[in-house]
């Protein structure tokens, strides 16, 4: 419905004395454009009067030829007429204005599309937080992008800024706005980064009060390199043995060598790496054949072949098919098409994710409530980006084939998305990231390729690409994101401890192979795993042990064995019987302690089996998980009112990576509310089923 | 012009004349400060490159100019597919000419207004100065202020009624 006159006539005076005050109040004043407009036309009147002057006399060519030089000097008399013709008709289209020699009478003729289009006006309320963004992002796309007082003779005006229409040419976009340059980074040897880093972790957990756990035996960690490296597909043979000694030698760079970066091992890593960067969902999506072509092109940069933020330029620039049996097959383009979807959303959330190490989905529904930096538009801005400049279609073999569609004009891209107040606003694909914090380095693109140039050199690829291997090894980042309650405590020496593994990775040359011999040589991997509540033996630990435990995990001071053949549905089927069956049969720990002690005159209890093992272990946890009413994260309090409920298991979901979650999905958030009879015991359950079924829901 | 005739004015004293109207102009349709820089400059770089105008008197080229503007900052807006909150552009008209007055480029309009300004209390010259001097949004001005951010909702709305009767009497 649009608002009457007197409601449009108040929302004018509102914003004629909001503009007044901020000028009244010195935000922000009229400029003194006169020695600018005049330069300009002086400028122009000088290259118009000079430009065609062209001798055309005969001077002392013989008579016969005059003609060729006159012909010539008229064409190009023409050339140049019609030249500034065409320039002074576009310039007099976008103005689109009335005559001049009758201005007091045609003053009010606007031409009636302009008047009827009415696209925009004024601005109800200068508060408007929303509006005040796009009224922010207007500089970078538009004036100030181009510098302020610079329209020359050939020049647009504005609405696009002199990069993007340099851009924006035929010829392909290879330059990016700004490009960050590599810094020169002193190599240092893999035994002495190790070293530092172990020192900074140790630091770090003598500052937080942190007993790491007893180092493992050399024994213990080859079969822990065949378990977390290899994936546990075979038990410490004399490769891992080797391997371990070459550890315990302080030898890293033989480990590297002999076992990192032998074939099965780094093709296994490759395997492991390509599906963290696709995410478990669109793993699952990728054919056998598809994910062997993935690993295989993130093998060479394991064996330090290919620099990986290459490798990372090739995925984001890519043109062909993802069907490895198409001719046109290019395995550089698995990643996107593997990730396309409803509005390149799961494209800019995996981007932000293991590119920029940017918690940035939050910002698809509203300002990241932890990441100051990270506001909607911001988001909006960069999915644009993805959305209009990644085009796909159906190849011949049925699957997706990406053309980039280099040289296309940028400048009337756009996309819409709604504000958090249900306004439907647009944004233009443009994205400008200053990361890390404190860094000079600005990640500033308004297409793929201008991105992919922008992060290639960027320390925040470093710094994702260190944190994603991290995970890979640990199961955790060693710097983790706002909004993740399971994020390792914030303490300098893991900023320290990461800012050195990225560093070193630049310095040599994005060797991932190398960069995950350090982190597997390092202090986490050789200590020994702490009581979990799912182990039989917490039975007899107490409430501060197992805490002590848990933060300990967390802080990377015990080494985490990861656990992730339970299911979902398993869980939540767990969770709901238990809960309906009422508070007693959830049998706290304390009383196990308590039989167990007045039991232990008797006869052992008969060995249980894996199964029974299984549930036991499930039933102690779910225990934990069902006296625990605090929400998992403090931020979800804010959600309150009749909705909380629902948005606050949204949220879970979108923590884990689950940004759609499906009806099954809530469906078993709503079974867990009934039975559990209380929000706080069901969202923890919730957030234990998820978190315990690795989220691979 | 002070009834001037408009054919004695240089092009530099045109732009000076008119310059801060269509930038106060241009900002209150909905420019940022620095689009309204850019479609300011080019306001004054059409009408100049075109034969010289007639100067009726200063109203009908600060109309006239307006009007220019307007027609860049839709231009600008369709190119670049942007959409903001639509309203009537007449109404802003309208609204300018009853505050500023049709000749006038808002200088004794900003002068009144800052006059106003200092016969607020402390509190109210302290969110409004929040606000739009330094951009604080109003959770935060109420944080600053111990009130809730109703309250400084409240706040704010009060001051700009009591700024609008105070103005509107210094301009009578």
């Amino acid at each position: 419905m649009r608002p009457d006159k007197a409601e449009m006539t108040d929302r004018a005076t509102e914003r004629l004395f909001d503009v007044m005050l901020c000028e009244a109040l010195g935000q922000s004043k009229p400029p003194d454009v006169s020695e600018h407009v005049l330069a300009i036309l002086d400028a122009e009147r000088d290259s118009i009067v000079v430009s065609p002057s062209i001798d055309t006399s005969p001077k002392s060519e013989p008579s016969g030829r005059a003609w060729l030089p006159l012909a010539l000097s008229a064409a190009l008399l023409l050339a140049v007429s019609a030249y500034f013709f065409e320039v002074r008709r576009n310039r007099n289209a976008v103005a689109d204005l009335p005559d001049v020699a009758q201005q007091s009478d045609r003053a009010d003729e606007t031409p009636a599309n302009v008047r009827d289009e009415v696209v925009e006006g004024l601005r109800d309320d200068i508060s408007d937080k929303v509006a005040r963004q796009e009224d922010d992002a207007e500089p970078k796309s538009a004036g100030q992008g181009r510098g302020r007082f610079e329209i020359a003779l050939n020049d647009v005006p504005f609405g696009i800024s002199k990069e993007r229409r340099d851009n924006s040419s035929t010829e392909p976009v290879t330059h990016p706005t700004v490009k960050p340059q590599a810094r020169k980074i002193e190599r240092l040897p893999s035994a002495e980064i190790v070293r530092q880093l172990n020192g900074m972790l140790e630091e770090g957990w003598q500052r937080m009060g942190i007993q790491p756990e007893p180092l493992i035996s050399e024994e213990a960690f080859a079969t822990r390199l065949s378990s977390v490296v290899v994936g546990g597909k075979r038990s410490g043979t004399n490769k891992e043995r080797e391997a371990a000694s070459a550890v315990a030698k302080g030898d890293v760079d033989r480990f590297v060598r002999m076992y990192v970066k032998s074939d099965d091992v780094s093709h296994e890593l490759s395997r492991q790496w390509s599906r963290y960067l696709m995410g478990d969902s669109a793993w699952n999506r990728l054919s056998d054949v598809q994910r062997r072509e993935m690993s295989n092109y993130f093998g060479s940069a394991f064996l330090g072949k290919s620099p990986y933020n290459l490798l990372v330029r090739s995925m984001l620039t890519a043109e062909g098919s993802a069907v490895p049996e198409d001719a046109a097959f290019e395995p550089a383009t698995l990643w996107m098409s593997g990730l396309a979807g409803a509005r390149a959303v799961p494209l800019t959330n995996r981007f932000c994710e293991v590119f920029l190490d940017l918690d940035a989905s939050c910002a698809r529904c509203h300002a990241h409530p932890l990441e100051s930096r990270i506001a909607q538009r911001d988001y909006w801005g960069l999915n644009a980006i993805f959305q209009t400049g990644v085009h796909w279609r159906i190849g011949p073999q049925g699957g997706l084939q990406i053309a980039q569609q280099q040289g296309r004009d940028y400048s009337k891209d756009a996309v819409f998305y709604e504000a958090e107040d249900g306004r439907q606003l647009v944004a233009t694909p443009y994205v400008s990231f200053v990361l890390p914090e404190n860094s000079t380095q600005e990640i500033r693109a308004t297409n793929v390729h201008e991105l992919a140039s922008a992060i290639e050199h960027s320390e925040r690829l470093a710094r994702a690409t260190v944190n994603g291997l991290w995970k890979l090894v640990y199961g955790n980042r060693l710097v983790g994101q706002a909004s993740n309650p399971l994020s390792p405590p914030k303490d300098k020496a893991f900023q320290a401890a990461s800012q050195l593994l990225a560093d070193q990775l630049i310095a040599y040359d994005y060797d991932l192979g190398t960069a995950i011999g350090w982190i597997v040589s390092s202090r986490p991997m050789q200590l020994s795993s702490a009581i979990s509540i799912l182990d039989p033996e917490s039975v007899t630990a107490d409430n501060q042990q197992l805490t002590q435990a848990d933060l300990q995990r967390q802080a990377f001071a015990a080494f985490n064995d990861r656990d992730d053949d339970w299911t979902f549905q398993e869980l939540i089927a767990a969770s709901v019987r238990l809960g309906s069956a009422g508070k007693e049969s959830l049998i706290p720990p304390q009383n196990l302690l308590a039989q167990t002690g007045q039991d232990s005159s008797q006869a052992k209890p008969p060995e249980k089996s894996k199964a029974e093992q299984r549930d036991a272990a499930l039933n102690r946890s779910l225990s934990a998980a069902s006296t625990d009413t605090s929400l998992p994260a403090q931020w979800m309090a804010s959600f309150q009112g009749d909705n909380g409920f629902e948005h606050q298991v949204k949220h879970l979901f979108y923590m884990a990576g689950s940004f759609q979650p499906s009806e099954k999905q809530l469906e078993a958030a709503v079974r867990l509310r009934r039975a559990a009879g209380s929000d706080g015991v069901a969202l923890n359950q919730l957030w234990w089923a998820i978190r315990l079924s690795d989220a691979s829901l | 012009m002070s009834q001037q005739s408009g054919s004695d004015l240089s092009p530099q004293e045109l732009i000076m004349r008119h310059q801060s109207g269509v930038w106060r102009y241009l900002r209150v349709l909905g420019c940022d400060c620095s689009t309204a820089d850019d479609l300011t400059q080019e306001t004054f770089l059409t009408i100049l490159r075109r034969p010289p105008f007639e100067q009726l008197n200063d109203h009908a080229t600060a109309a006239y100019l307006r009007r220019i503007a307007r027609n860049l900052f839709i231009s600008l807006k369709r190119r670049d597919k942007r959409m903001q909150l639509v309203a009537a552009v007449e109404s802003l008209d309208e609204v300018w000419d009853r505050w500023m007055g049709a000749k006038e480029d808002g200088e004794e309009f900003v002068h009144a207004l800052r006059e106003c300004f200092e016969g607020l209390t402390e509190r109210a010259q302290c969110a409004l100065r929040l606000r739009f001097a330094d951009e604080v949004n109003r959770v935060q001005i109420g944080e600053k202020l111990g009130i809730t951010e109703h309250g400084a909702k409240n706040l704010m709305q009060r001051a700009k009624q009591q700024l609008k009767e105070c103005v509107q009497t210094k301009l009578k």
